[in-house]
């Protein structure tokens, strides 16, 4: 049974660090948010050990930080932007915010939550201000990686053509409803994970999701209508 | 169960995280309704189309980029160290900005003085000068008293041409009215006429309220009403013009006149012959209740006011009470 983390106050954090001294193992064990969530690598080493060497000055352990996040980081603003330019470039100014704040960052959650978070802000600023200046949010046709030369051509188009309805409702889906979908159906992230990412309780989280996924599916309907039909 | 309480239920279905007891109820719904089972499998077909997202790349060199930025930043001196270092230069700055701005400050609060404490300064520097003048003419009195020098009538005349001069002064800054010793004897004259000149027609109303105060003071209380207010400015216009007083009033006074800005106090100067005064009192009484009578300036005390023979008058009329 996981513990839901808590922010902890100051108080709380002196008596928890008292109980830790004496019941190092006990409480060790009923840490397991941080532990689950964090990347390890080959050598077992946590998202939370490079993040406290940065902190201690060593600006070179980000970059490992950097590798285990930045696929994640830039998939999730492409589809959610809608041009990978952008989302390169944003990706780029998140993981530089999050090197000038780190210094913040106490470990209260893991630190991949604490890196989407800083991207849905970064993130939802861009989209703002790119759907106000109109730009065209569509996916570049040479960025999707093209399937399996020795897939059937007819099946290649059919996904390509799925794709592009996607990303196109992803577009028309207000900010937040796409970024639900995005972070919990692409993204595999637990509601868990996304309400600390959100900040809004957990029941809200699955309550928006379906809510989100209820707009995307008429965007969708055509398609799965036309399938059906030529089966 | 019914096809709404199932829909709703439908994400979490397919994420299987239903209760056992809740899970049964939608699966034998979704058994015996085909609309409920066609939009259970739609939406897992949506859910499928988004996980099925091909995967991008990061771009080509996408860390190094990002770590190029991160080492800049991070060899970048801190806000304190841009602002501070090196001490030795920058502090000398920042005291020499401090004590500019300060200074400017001073200068403009000097500039923009509100004309009722340049008209207390002024009033303060006046009585100063009163001061020493009589204390002076009492030193002179002694003086002739013990010798019977040829300079009697010089030392008579001595407190009256003093205050004319100060008058002329009044012109300059107060500080030079106080410090100005006696005038050259060739002077005097002159000066005088300057002084008497300057009584009779001050040159700009304002800056005149600013070097003399007023004689008499009175304040008036027409009465409740917004309308009581404007007929005692009439009444007053009338009293003034029968004893043949004059209004000194500045441009913006006089719009605010035309406006009828009667909820604020009005304030009134006046010059008014001195034999007039006493008709203009009795008279002023009742247009209204006079709520006090101050007289700044001591007519007794003062040579130069002896001679004169017009009286500045400053009436403030108070708005309606509610």
């Amino acid at each position: 049974m996981s513990r839901r983390p808590v922010d902890r106050g100051g108080c709380e954090r002196v008596v928890l660090g008292l109980v830790f001294l004496h019941y190092k193992s006990n409480v060790y064990e009923e840490e397991p948010f941080r532990a689950r969530h964090c990347l390890m690598d080959h050598e077992g080493r946590s998202d939370w050990e490079f993040v406290r060497r940065v902190q201690a000055g060593e600006t070179d352990a980000f970059e490992t930080l950097v590798r285990r996040h930045e696929k994640a980081m830039v998939n999730l603003l492409y589809r959610w932007l809608g041009d990978y330019d952008e989302a390169a470039e944003v990706a780029q100014e998140v993981f530089l915010s999050a090197y000038r704040s780190i210094r913040r960052f106490r470990g209260d959650a893991s630190f991949s939550t604490w890196l989407y978070r800083i991207a849905v802000n970064h993130g939802k600023n861009r989209r703002k201000s790119m759907l106000a200046s109109h730009q065209r949010m569509m996916p570049l046709e040479n960025t999707d990686p093209v399937g399996n030369p020795a897939q059937d051509p007819v099946e290649t188009a059919e996904k390509a053509e799925i794709h592009d309805l996607v990303q196109q409702g992803m577009r028309d889906l207000k900010a937040d409803d796409a970024l639900l979908i995005l972070l919990h159906d692409l993204q595999d992230v637990s509601y868990e994970e996304i309400a600390h990412i959100l900040n809004i309780p957990i029941g809200t989280v699955k309550s928006r999701l379906h809510r989100a996924r209820q707009a995307l599916r008429p965007k969708l309907a055509p398609y799965f209508a036309s399938k059906r039909g030529q089966k | 169960m019914n096809c709404d309480q199932v829909q709703t239920r439908l994400s979490e279905y397919l994420e299987k995280s239903l209760e056992r007891e809740v899970l049964e109820a939608v699966e034998s719904h979704l058994s015996s309704c085909p609309r409920c089972q066609a939009e259970a499998e739609f939406l897992a077909e949506s859910v499928r189309s988004v996980a099925d997202l091909p995967s991008v790349e990061p771009p080509l060199g996408f860390s190094q980029r990002v770590m190029t930025r991160v080492r800049e930043e991070a060899e970048r001196p801190h806000l304190w160290q841009r602002l501070f270092l090196p001490t030795s230069v920058k502090i000398p700055i920042h005291a020499a900005a401090l004590l500019l701005v300060g200074g400017f400050a001073v200068v403009l609060y000097q500039a923009n003085k509100p004309p009722e404490m340049q008209l207390t300064e002024s009033l303060r520097v006046e009585q100063g000068a009163a001061l020493r003048q009589a204390l002076n003419a009492e030193k002179k009195e002694k003086d002739i008293e013990s010798s019977t020098s040829t300079a009697a009538p010089l030392a008579l005349s001595e407190p009256k041409a003093k205050f004319a001069d100060e008058i002329a002064g009044g012109l300059k800054r107060p500080e030079e009215s106080v410090r100005e010793d006696r005038p050259l004897p060739g002077d005097r004259r002159r000066q005088e006429r300057a002084a008497k000149k300057y009584m009779a027609t001050p040159a700009h109303p304002s800056r005149a309220l600013s070097v003399r105060p007023a004689d008499y003071e009175f304040v008036l209380a027409p009465g409740k009403t917004l309308g009581a207010t404007r007929v005692v400015r009439e009444k007053l216009d009338g009293l003034v013009k029968r004893v043949q007083g004059e209004y000194v009033q500045t441009k913006e006074e006089v719009k605010k006149k035309k406006r009828g800005l009667v909820l604020e106090p009005q304030i009134v100067w006046l010059t008014l012959s001195k034999d007039r005064f006493e008709q203009f009192k009795t008279e002023l009484a009742s247009l209204g209740r006079v709520e006090s009578v101050s007289r700044l300036s001591s007519l007794e005390d003062r040579p130069a006011d002896k001679a004169r023979a017009q009286l500045r008058i400053k009436i403030t009329i108070l708005p309606p009470k509610e």
